[in-house]
């Protein structure tokens, strides 16, 4: 590796001597030469000979000036003689190497999509003057180019190969801190006032005038210990969309939890509006701990980013309307953090650790759960999850892949999705991932993330029905609900479109079941989860 | 199009190498270089394009304006000297001063174009919200509308030097051709070096194109875009993760001091990596330009940091501002007059911010410093003994001045500014060290070290030694053909001479004359057999070497290229987790 990067390997010919104006302040035979820029010594060395490469020059040199005897031989000329060969060799290898970059550049199939990255690549700009005369079609063009590059794939894994001599292996950190935004968790009790008077507000008003509401409860809040940021939140998104912050340690990743206030009050105020939109509705909120929180050291946490996740989910509880079931599956899932709760490539928890916490909700519910050994077992292997290629096929991660544990739910295995575009179809609600992209195998349960998931029990005819709203995090989970319920409606709030309060109404739900991890809990998502219900 | 970008490397580069190696002759080359020139430049739109040519050829005619002013003032007094005024009939005075004088006003007038041009679109947007001219909002718009022309710092600094240089009679005006090629010329027209017209116009029609140039400018290219690629954006990104400078993030004590050591690797790798890439693909074709960087890390004072540092600016500054102004030969309040100005415009030149102002004042200050201790230790008789550690202080004195530099030269928003210094002062209460931060920097240890041995001479030293190897075997070989033919001559010397001899003693000379001719040759074969077998011998030795050291080269140009290649797709990488929640 050291070897590959010569960097300063070539020769810097001649150092002409460059003063600078502070020389000389005093010593005239320092003095610069004034009238004449020493730059231009070096222009009369050039040689006569045009295109010289153009010439044969004989590899025989040596025996060809043997027989010229007389002649005086020019130490100089032969040695640039003999020197050639390797140079010519080099010349004629590297223009080699560039045809072969050209060729592949130019003529090799170009992909579309990238599979790692999970987004479709930049497309060829279209042609357009104003494009062409500010230079944006071609600052789009060259980023057409470098980012559907061919082989991109195998580049990548070559790249992160690279990376990983980069320094001593085993822990690492990924990330941008400039993105994050780290608040103090709270004491418990102390806000709960606020919330409660903007829950009976809002049961007077109508939705809009809810959400300013809550704009105007974060400003008064703004004093003391409930400090909002008002400035950072589009870094927050960022946060949210790309990958977070990464630290990976003993061939497992975790996702680095910073606690957000301004986003925590907004969670719990949605939850109040909808719960006050719905008094009739039993809401249920499961709040999910993510690897980070559950399974490292907590002074690791607080080194890292924010320890204590379950402090800061009771404290969000703390601010909820009491009427909600408000379920925190931290102690749960800390029970059981031996176990394989959590990916180890993934931000997502595993089958198990949705199961856990689906025994969680049982006893809140008051119904008696199911025994994983009631269900049908299946088992996936060679899942590489976000955590992989978030750190860009990190070395230690590819050493510890994942498998997806599914349990077939009893009642029926069918389910019909509606996806972003409004397409709807059938599926699984546990698909046979075995051929499935390594990348995707958490799309073994309920078929990823469609905006609207209808499941129907038919061995359940008591009119029973329950509406998840989710992120990825709930669709581990959704499977063991399939057997207490004749109906289970799953909502994916970011791409769900409809009025889902209507929706409520309309069916006779009985359970709103929220099922939202750590990560989610920020102020964005937050309004992402109202705007379903409206 | 910038170097490092994919497009360059596999389609433009190629290309362009492939048709200028194809076509013959000078002028069809050098027509093909503008061409191309002109495509690479267009890549930043044609806005930018029609400006760059309007400046080049305003370039040309100021040329030429200045040049027929100067040959009036020459043609109508032919023997005119500096110093000779005093001689001259008053007449021929009043004609030469008055064709000095408009040669100077056009000068004059090219110079503030140039300036002007210059002052519109780097400092626009600093002067109009500085002065919050609302007003003027219209010609801001405009000038976003045109976007920031790529490289106008550099190409209208050496648009300047070449009219400065027809003005001081340095050079001719040149041809419209030559000084459209100057000016857009792909190799420097977008991060210099800022080369002078006398050394470009002098290549414009006689440059050797050989495969050592040829192999010579490749083995630059590919080192200067793995610098960039490999090297120079990886710290970038560690600069901005130990110490972000936008946002709200978090840092430590370790934090802001490693993020602004990184960041001082980043701004050399990078800064110096196009130098090198300039260079290389000037080599390619037969140019070759002058050094921009000298290893300006290793320099044991401020001065010697900025006579390593960004040469060819700091020589225009010297040549354009600082000797102009009288230089050194003045008083010293004069000088530190000179010098004020020499650094301040060094510091707005690097951009429309305060704190680029602030930075030329903070080296104004140490080169005067430096320069009042030379001059009060020569007057005192101080001498400063060149020792281990006064050597060492010097250059650790160096390094911290160049350090803090880059902060101030970093971080244009004040209030930040302030901050990071009193973290890194450790007046803030920050931690120490965060384990992210540790954590980083274990993961990119090794990377560090590399990108810090680049910063230093220790790999061209080892390519010298190694180079030097082959030299010598190059030596020895050349010895030998020598011997080897001198032998010839030496044989022929010796023939005649016994000839001489036995024609002169000896009686039966014929046959005397037959045996010392035999025994002549027969001793010429055998020099000239062991000096065969010795050649051969040194031959075989030089091919093996030789081979061994191209083979290494080529090797380690695939390995560069193909780490740059790899590092510029990783660039693109973005993974897109939309089911991150």
């Amino acid at each position: 590796m050291v070897e590959d990067n010569k960097n300063d390997k070539n020769i810097i010919e001649e150092s002409v001597d460059f003063d600078m104006p502070g020389e000389a302040a005093d010593s005239p035979e320092e003095d610069i030469a004034e009238t004449e820029p020493e730059i231009s010594g070096d222009s009369s060395e050039i040689s006569e000979e045009n295109d010289s490469k153009d010439e044969k020059t004989d590899i025989h040199a040596g025996e060809e000036s043997k027989s010229k005897a007389d002649e005086e031989i020019d130490f100089q000329a032969v040695e640039k003689e003999l020197r050639s060969n390797g140079a010519r060799f080099m010349a004629g290898a590297s223009m080699g190497v560039f045809a072969g970059i050209f060729a592949v550049g130019a003529f090799a199939a170009r992909p579309a999509y990238s599979e790692s990255e999970k987004r479709a690549l930049a497309e060829k700009p279209e042609f357009s003057i104003n494009g062409v005369l500010d230079g944006s079609y071609f600052t789009e063009f060259e980023k057409w180019f470098s980012d559907t590059v061919p082989f991109k794939e195998n580049l990548l894994g070559m790249e992160s190969k690279m990376e990983a001599f980069y320094g001593v292996g085993g822990e690492s950190y990924y990330g941008n801190k400039s993105d994050v935004v780290e608040d103090t968790i709270p004491e418990t009790a102390e806000s709960l006032a606020p919330i409660v008077t903007l829950e009976t507000k809002a049961q007077e008003e109508t939705q809009k005038e809810t959400e300013d509401m809550y704009q105007s409860l974060v400003e008064t809040n703004a004093d003391g210990t409930l400090k909002v940021d008002t400035e950072p939140k589009e870094e927050v998104e960022v946060t949210g969309e790309q990958a977070g912050n990464i630290y990976v340690s003993n061939n497992k990743a975790y996702e680095i939890f910073y606690y957000n206030q301004g986003g925590s009050v907004k969670y719990a105020s949605v939850l109040n509006t909808v719960k006050a939109m719905l008094p009739e509705v039993n809401v249920y909120d499961i709040l999910v701990p993510n690897s980070f929180g559950v399974e490292l050291d907590p002074s690791l946490q607080e080194e890292l980013g924010s320890g204590n996740m379950q402090d800061a989910f009771n404290y969000i509880f703390s601010m909820m309307d009491p009427e909600i079931h408000r379920l925190s599956v931290f102690d749960t899932l800390y029970a059981h953090k031996d176990e394989y709760i959590f990916f180890n490539t993934d931000h997502h928890w595993t089958g198990l650790g949705a199961y856990y916490s689906y025994r969680t909700f049982c006893e809140e519910k008051g119904i008696k759960p199911h025994e994983l050994s009631d269900f049908q077992y299946v088992d996936y292997s060679g899942f590489y999850g976000t955590f992989y290629f978030a750190t860009n096929r990190n070395e230690s991660l590819k050493a510890n892949p994942d498998h997806v544990e599914a349990w077939i739910p009893m009642g029926t295995n069918d389910m019909v999705a509606t996806d972003e575009n409004g397409q709807t179809f059938k599926a699984n609600i546990i698909n046979d991932v075995s051929e499935a992209n390594a990348g995707r195998k958490y799309n073994c349960f309920i078929k990823g993330d469609n905006a609207f998931t209808v499941i129907n029990n038919p061995q359940i005819t008591d009119g029973s029905s329950c509406v998840v709203v989710k992120e990825s995090y709930g669709n581990a989970f959704v499977p063991f609900l399939v057997d207490h319920y004749q109906s289970v409606y799953v909502v994916d709030y970011r791409y769900y479109r409809d009025n889902l309060t209507q929706f409520i109404r309309d069916n006779g739900i009985q359970d709103l079941i929220f099922v939202n991890n750590v990560q989610a809990i920020t102020e964005k998502v937050s309004d992402e989860i109202l705007s379903v219900f409206s | 199009m910038s170097f490092t970008s994919l497009f360059f490397v596999a389609i433009f580069f190629p290309v362009f190498l492939l048709v200028y190696y194809v076509l013959q002759g000078i002028r069809a080359r050098n027509a093909w270089l503008l061409a191309a020139s002109l495509v690479f430049y267009a890549f930043l739109g044609i806005n930018c394009l029609i400006l760059i040519v309007i400046m080049a050829v305003f370039a040309f005619a100021t040329g030429k304006k200045i040049q027929s002013a100067l040959d009036m003032a020459d043609s109508e007094s032919p023997d005119h000297q500096t110093g000779d005024e005093e001689f001259m009939s008053p007449e021929a005075q009043a004609a030469y001063e008055k064709n000095h004088k408009s040669a100077r006003i056009w000068l004059f007038a090219g110079v503030f174009i140039f300036v002007a041009v210059l002052m519109l679109f780097k400092y626009s947007n600093f002067w109009l919200n500085k002065f919050n001219l609302s007003s003027l909002g219209g010609i801001k718009e405009g000038i976003i509308r045109l976007g920031m022309p790529l490289g106008i710092s550099f190409y209208t600094f050496k648009l300047i030097s070449y009219i400065s240089d027809v003005y001081m009679r340095r050079v001719k005006a040149g041809s419209l051709l030559d000084v459209m090629l100057y000016t857009v010329i792909f190799h420097q027209v977008t991060q210099g070096p800022i080369v002078r017209y006398d050394l470009m116009a002098s290549q414009f029609n006689n440059r050797s194109l050989t495969y050592e140039s040829v192999s010579e400018g490749v083995w630059r290219f590919s080192i200067g875009l793995a610098k960039k690629t490999f090297l120079a954006d990886h710290c970038g990104e560690l600069a901005e993760l130990f110490l972000p400078v936008s946002g709200s993030g978090e840092y430590s004590v370790l934090g802001a001091y490693m993020g602004s050591l990184c960041y001082m690797l980043q701004i050399y790798l990078d800064f110096s990596a196009y130098s090198d890439m300039a260079l290389g693909l000037g080599q390619m074709i037969g140019f070759k330009y002058t050094e921009n960087f000298n290893y300006p890390y290793v320099a044991d004072t401020v001065r010697d940091f900025w006579r390593r540092w960004h040469i060819s600016l700091s020589s225009f500054f010297r040549d354009y501002v600082y000797i102009p102004l009288g230089g050194s030969r003045v008083g010293f309040f004069r000088l530190l007059l000179n010098l004020l100005a020499v650094w301040l415009l060094t510091g707005i030149w690097h951009g429309a911010s305060l704190n680029f102002i602030l930075w030329g004042l903070y080296y104004y200050f140490f080169i005067v410093m430096e320069n009042a201790f030379r001059k009060y230790g020569k007057s005192k008789g101080i001498k400063v003994e060149k020792n281990g550690f006064t050597t060492f202080f010097s250059h650790i004195y160096t390094l911290i001045i160049v350090y803090f530099g880059w902060i101030l030269f970093r971080i244009t928003d004040f209030g930040k500014l302030w901050e990071v210094l009193r973290v890194m002062i450790g007046r803030s209460g920050r931690a120490f060290y965060s384990t992210s931060e540790i954590l980083s920097l274990r993961g990119n240890i090794y990377f560090l070290i590399l990108a810090l041995s680049a910063c230093t001479p220790v790999w061209k030293m080892l390519a010298i030694k190694i180079s030097e190897r082959l030299n010598h075997s190059f030596r020895r070989e050349v010895r030998e053909m020598r011997n080897l033919a001198k032998e010839s001559s030496l044989y022929e010397q010796e023939v005649n001479k016994d000839q001489v001899l036995v024609e002169k003693y000896a009686e039966n000379s014929s046959d005397i004359l037959e045996e010392v001719r035999k025994q002549d040759t027969e001793n010429h074969e055998r020099m000239i057999a062991r000096f065969e077998k010795r050649l051969r011998k040194r031959k075989d030795e030089r091919t093996k070497l030789e081979f061994v050291y191209y083979g290494v080269r080529i090797i380690l140009m695939l390995v560069l290229l193909f780490i740059s290649i790899l590092s510029m797709v990783g660039a693109s990488y973005t993974p897109f987790l939309y089911n991150q929640f």
